[in-house]
């Protein structure tokens, strides 16, 4: 009998994923209303965070940092169930940035 | 024709106690603007080669702006520049708050200071009446009550006031000038020429509003700003709300954050000390500077048992966050907030007070300091307390403050060995809190900045042409509306090419000091921790070559008519700059070219159709 390898993803149902996404600053008004942190979506099975981005309007033309999971990540990366999806716009604290 | 600019500007030497009006005419003004420009004509015409810098012949220049103090957001800024007692070079800071906006109310474009005061005084200047007093009861005090007393003492709550604190008495080399408690001219050490003059504070009071030549673009501006920038999606909306400080999290994610002398680009808990987390647990309120809607200004309050941090001297803005948070390794927020308080009241430039600090703690970590009786477990990354010790130590230069008073180039020099390749410095200057291994605004801008490892970016035209102007940096005017709200303001006709050639003079005059000063382009470079590799994160792997930066300085130099190996200025480009060397001691810092170039060929006339011209 085989066993099956441990993993912190799993997969809900082969079809469907579910993410937190948290938004930072002006960008949760893309997400939802009010004082809300952080929202969950459901998405299919081998969406990217790009998938996910544009299904709230932010698209390519948006300039983001992603973080999944803590760790810095961009539109091509793949999500998993129960994956934590940071979206943060790039930001310089005195200076322009280019 | 109504104009914003007085053509007066306030000249006093503290040696004699004598004060007067100069009168340099409305072309000086048009010719050099303010702020930055103005300075560096003052120290070029006025300060002999290799005065020191806390020599009474120094000059300390406060320059206001032709659009400083009209009613406009962003308008409430002003420079103050001297030879830095910290660099031996050009030195200059911005400041923003109200005291510049009440020197133009006042009626004057500007302050020359020489000399020095055989005891500590105050400069009193309401309206055109000025006066030199005594202030031998304030020596010693805090910013907070200085301005308490002087209010009670002029009789008027809305006096405005630019002081040092104990850091400047001490003549602690990066100490800054204070005004309005919260608004800091911070970086290269004016704060010590002031206290080297025994000049405690300047106090001002104007009953005029500045006037303008055309109020349309002034109050379309302002409208705009007021009404479609503020709110969500708005383009001034983010600093309305968090101020500076919501990228740690971004800076941390991407992996080049400030972190333990620059070593590392990530640290743990780094968001437990970012604007966001500051605007739930500690801020009190947003304000402002003079006339400006945006209010991005912090004010933080603690009230505990064990820490108090008073609103009234502002919350920490990215670079404190980064300076005396995450490059000593702490992310207690309520330390961060006690330490901008601290530096405030002491009068210290948080960027180089929190990058010397680092750098001790690493010199620690690796046993340099044992002759001071410090080693990793008494001065370490990572504490709160350490960090907070070693600012009142450094302001008051006790026990190893008084070592890291000098700054950490200094520092290092008297400690010997090899403790100088850990100073991230650019020209003596200790690098501000972004990262040109990951930031090519930086990796421009750090190597060529006339002050050195300054993050506002004097070297590039963006923020040179608003610091000449009067503008803050922050709000979103491109270089046409800087140009539409000068001439509105002024009543100028001026052109996109007149003032661009403003910054170039400006660039070139101060390279002129620096180079008469004993810069070289050995020092148009980054130091060498900023050419190896982070520890941690994304970016570990990248190297910013050296060559890169060499190459980069060279076109630079090219680029604003200087020689191209040593970046001495042509002496063409001097003379198109209408920059006049007859009395000026600097013909040996000046370049021939082989064949002079017609004014069509300079390279640093503004071409409207180049990618580097004109900022829309």
């Amino acid at each position: 009998m085989t066993s099956t390898p441990k993993t912190n993803r799993r997969t809900v149902d082969g079809s469907e994923i579910r993410v937190h996404v948290r938004p930072y600053a002006d960008l949760a008004r893309f997400f939802f209303r009010g004082n809300k942190k952080a929202c969950s979506v459901k998405l299919a099975h081998g969406a990217t965070a790009g998938h996910l981005l544009e299904l709230y309007g932010l698209d390519s033309s948006h300039r983001l940092t992603l973080g999944i999971n803590g760790q810095l990540a961009s539109r091509e990366s793949r999500l998993h169930d129960g994956d934590t999806l940071e979206v943060l716009a790039p930001m310089s604290g005195g200076f322009r940035a280019n | 024709m109504p104009t914003s600019v007085h053509n007066r500007i306030l000249r006093v030497d503290l040696t004699t106690g004598r004060t007067w009006t100069q009168s340099p005419g409305e072309q000086f003004f048009r010719t050099y603007l303010g702020g930055r420009n103005v300075i560096a004509h003052y120290l070029l015409t006025e300060v002999p080669r290799g005065t020191d810098a806390l020599d009474p012949a120094n000059r300390l220049v406060f320059a206001m702006g032709p659009v400083t103090g009209v009613a406009l957001p962003g308008a409430g800024r002003h420079s103050v520049g001297a030879k830095s007692p910290l660099t031996g070079l050009f030195g200059e800071s911005e400041a923003g708050g109200y005291w510049g906006s009440e020197l133009k109310q006042a009626g004057w474009d500007g302050i020359v200071i020489e000399g020095r005061a055989n005891t500590p005084v105050y400069l009193w200047i309401n309206d055109q009446d000025v006066e030199v007093r005594d202030a031998t009861h304030l020596w010693g005090q805090v910013t907070g009550p200085v301005e308490d007393t002087l209010r009670t003492e002029l009789g008027d709550q809305q006096v405005r006031i630019a002081q040092i604190g104990p850091a400047g008495e001490n003549l602690v080399r990066y100490a800054c000038i204070v005004n309005d408690l919260n608004e800091v001219a911070g970086r290269t050490g004016m704060g010590a020429v002031m206290g080297s003059k025994n000049l405690k504070a300047i106090a001002v009071r104007g009953s005029h509003r500045v006037p303008v030549a055309d109020t349309g673009p002034i109050k379309s501006t302002a409208r705009w700003v007021a009404h479609e920038t503020l709110g969500e999606g708005g383009v001034h909306h983010r600093l309305h709300t968090w101020g500076t400080g919501a990228m740690v999290r971004s800076k941390q994610l991407e992996g080049h954050l400030i972190v333990h002398n620059f070593r590392d680009g990530q640290l743990d808990h780094a968001t437990d000390i970012d604007a966001i987390t500051m605007q739930e647990k500690v801020i009190d309120h947003m304000d402002r500077c003079f006339a400006c809607s945006v209010r991005c200004k912090k004010r933080v309050k603690i009230d505990t048992n064990k820490v108090r941090v008073e609103p009234r001297y502002g919350g920490p803005e990215y670079e404190t966050l980064a300076a005396i948070g995450t490059n000593t390794g702490v992310t207690d927020i309520v330390a961060v907030c006690k330490g901008n308080e601290m530096l405030n009241y002491l009068g210290l430039d948080s960027i180089s007070a929190g990058a010397t600090i680092a750098w001790a703690m690493e010199m620690a970590e690796l046993g340099y300091l044992q002759g001071y009786g410090l080693d990793s477990q008494s001065l370490r990354f990572g504490s709160p307390q350490d960090v907070l010790d070693m600012i009142e130590q450094i302001a008051y230069r006790e026990g190893i403050g008084d070592l890291l008073a000098e700054g950490s180039l200094r520092a290092a020099r008297t400690i010997g060995g090899d403790a100088e390749k850990y100073v991230v410095h650019v020209k003596g200057l200790e690098v501000a809190m972004h990262d040109p291994r990951a930031m090519k605004d930086m990796r421009d801008n750090y190597p060529i900045n006339p002050t050195g490892g300054d993050h506002t970016g004097a070297g590039l035209k963006r923020t040179s042409v608003r610091n000449t102007v009067g503008l803050c940096q922050l709000l979103q005017y491109d270089d046409a509306k800087a140009l539409e709200l000068l001439n509105g303001a002024s009543g100028w006709d001026m052109s996109p090419q007149e003032l661009h050639e403003a910054f170039e003079r400006g660039l070139t005059m101060a390279r002129l000091f620096n180079l008469r000063e004993g810069m070289s382009a050995d020092d148009d470079r980054l130091p060498d921790r900023l050419h190896e590799p982070l520890r941690l994160g994304p970016l570990k792997e990248h190297v910013l070559p050296r060559e890169d930066i060499r190459s980069y300085v060279q076109s630079y130099y090219s680029d604003h008519g200087w020689d191209p190996e040593y970046g001495l200025p042509f002496r063409d480009t001097v003379a198109h700059l209408g920059i006049n060397v007859e009395h000026l001691d600097i013909s040996d810092i000046l370049a021939e070219r082989p064949e002079p170039l017609a004014e069509s060929a300079l390279p640093y006339r503004l071409d409207l159709d180049s990618p580097r011209g004109y900022d829309e």
